[in-house]
């Protein structure tokens, strides 16, 4: 890097937080060019990816340690509690904190383990070696991570019990019909489900619907919350996420970004997948380098479990009315939502393939296939996306 | 050396062939995409984040996006443009003589 420039010798980017968001934006400035110094901060080392964790039970690093040296990048593994606020207008902060895993909260929940960082999924990976052949495991919550992991304990041998309060869990997210058919296929593949709430834990049991199940491993999976500790102690507008707007500037800043996880742009649920922490970071890269912005696309996001591999395109909140693609063999392709307008809004599959693409397309041209190509799995994801094109 | 193919045609534009090294001798599975601005690249069939095939992938323009988790990659130069993708792939030679796709391997 040219330090000897002492113009852009001042110019400095900290981003505290390392996830996707944070080594994302790292890496876009320097592919843009950046020619300040670039400070990357996380307590947790070397950045690496989270959906492996609950899926692989495994770290995977973006870029090897050199990869930062190389680039001139400053990364450090320590937390910053108490940013500076930039100063000057070549100075920038970028909160990419994310999100922690919620506290499960019934009596004895220190007895269950989270999965959430590299460090918790090494341990459960290490448990899971350790423990004898059909170790009994009890998952509270059948979210996408309690979900993934069920799978994964599964082909490690386990004896698997799924403990969630709904038997369609995450049906605001993948549509009451995909939710439905996607939970009921973990008894198919062998897991234990349970649908009712856990309302103790102890330490090798837990308790649900007044039954107590016995467990050598468990695990909480309810869910994740940004974390915005820095934010708040900054004094920074906080409300379920940092607010930002369309540039990913914290509303009432020059110079603080945020972006990931940890933010929510004013008028929008919070974003918490991982492609969409890419969108936010290459959005920030632009504002602090003076480029145009490249254009949010609409929101996908994929999960995997028991060789299934599912993708969300849009968001089913915003769909009041369902239809669903059945398969030759009558199995559950896929399900789109639709608006009370009747515009395609969002879509859940299972081994979409390319539809997930053309669907992405359609969506992003404001597009809506009829309700019969809809419905029609010999209407291929070329097919479907010429529908917008003519 | 080159490995004859078989006929342009059978690619129609925005598709993609998958050519299988224990058929074309080559050291790896290579994909033949016939791109948007009508001509052919190859690149390495495996995505060079995860087990896909790039055959699989929705080609745009002279881009292909993986068919798993949307990394994409420069057909000219084999460049991955994003994330996941951080290494880029493999390119290979391929020329239409005569209506006949000649791949370089
Ligand atoms: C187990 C698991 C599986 C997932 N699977 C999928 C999937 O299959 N598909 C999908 O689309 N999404 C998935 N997600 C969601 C996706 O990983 C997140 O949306 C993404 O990680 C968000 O990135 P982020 O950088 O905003 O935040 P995070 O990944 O949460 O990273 C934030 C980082 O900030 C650091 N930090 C916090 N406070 C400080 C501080 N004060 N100082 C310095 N550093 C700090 C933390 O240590 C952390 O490393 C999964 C998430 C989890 C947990």
């Amino acid at each position: 890097m040219d330090n000897s420039n002492s113009i852009s010798s001042m110019a400095r980017v900290q981003i505290v937080g390392a996830g996707v968001a944070g080594f994302t934006l790292t890496r876009e400035l320097i592919q843009r060019g950046y020619r300040g110094e670039i400070v990357l901060c996380d307590p947790q080392g070397l950045p690496y990816d989270r959906p492996p964790l609950s899926k692989a039970l495994r770290r995977e690093y973006f870029m090897p340690a050199s990869w930062y040296a190389e680039h001139g990048v400053q990364l450090r593994t320590e937390a910053i509690n108490d940013p500076a606020l930039p100063e000057a207008a070549d100075e920038w902060l970028v909160l990419a904190t994310g999100s922690r895993a919620k506290k499960l909260t019934v009596p004895g929940a220190e007895h269950a383990l989270s999965l959430h960082t590299a460090d918790e999924a090494e341990l459960i990976a290490r448990r899971l070696d350790q423990g004898m052949f059909a170790m009994p495991v009890a998952i509270i919550g059948a979210g996408l991570v309690g979900a993934e992991f069920a799978s994964a304990a599964r082909q490690a041998g386990a004896q698997v019990t799924l403990y969630s309060a709904s038997s369609a869990p995450l049906a605001r997210v993948l549509g009451e019909e995909m939710a439905r058919e996607l939970h009921a296929a973990h008894r198919r593949n062998g897991v234990t489900c349970v649908d009712a709430a856990v309302t103790e834990v102890g330490p090798d049991y837990v308790v649900a619907a007044g039954q107590r199940h016995e467990a050598a491993l468990i695990v909480a999976a309810v869910g994740a919350e940004a974390d915005t500790t820095v934010a708040e102690g900054l004094g920074l507008v906080v409300d379920d996420g940092i607010l930002v707007d369309d540039a990913q500037r914290v509303i009432g800043q020059q110079q603080v970004l945020a972006i990931g996880d940890a933010a929510r742009r004013v008028d929008h649920p919070r974003a918490v997948h991982w492609e969409a922490a890419m969108d936010d970071a290459a959005i920030a890269a632009a504002v602090i380098t003076g480029q145009p912005a490249p254009s949010r696309k609409v929101d996908w996001f994929w999960s995997d479990r028991h060789d299934a591999h599912v993708e969300v395109v849009g968001d089913f909140t915003r769909a009041s009315s369902h239809i669903s693609r059945l398969g030759r063999r009558g199995n559950l392709e896929a399900v789109f939502g639709l608006d009370s307008a009747g515009n395609l809004v969002a879509a859940s599959m299972v081994d979409g393939g390319l539809l997930s693409k053309a669907l992405r397309r359609l969506m992003d041209a404001g597009v809506t296939p009829t309700a019969e190509q809809l419905a029609d799995p010999s209407v291929g994801p070329r097919e479907l996306a010429k529908a917008g094109r003519s | 050396m080159s490995y004859q193919v078989g006929p342009a045609e059978q690619i129609p534009e925005g598709e993609a062939l998958l050519v299988d090294s224990s058929d074309s001798g080559a050291a790896e599975d290579i994909a033949i995409f016939h791109a948007e601005d009508g001509n052919f690249y190859a690149l390495q069939d495996e995505c060079t984040h995860e087990t896909a095939s790039l055959a699989d992938g929705w080609i745009d323009g002279t881009e292909v996006e993986c068919p798993l988790h949307s990394a994409s990659f420069c057909l000219k130069t084999g460049k991955a443009l994003c994330m996941p993708a951080t290494v880029d792939a493999r390119t290979y030679k391929v020329e239409v003589v005569d209506g006949q796709l000649e791949l370089d391997i």
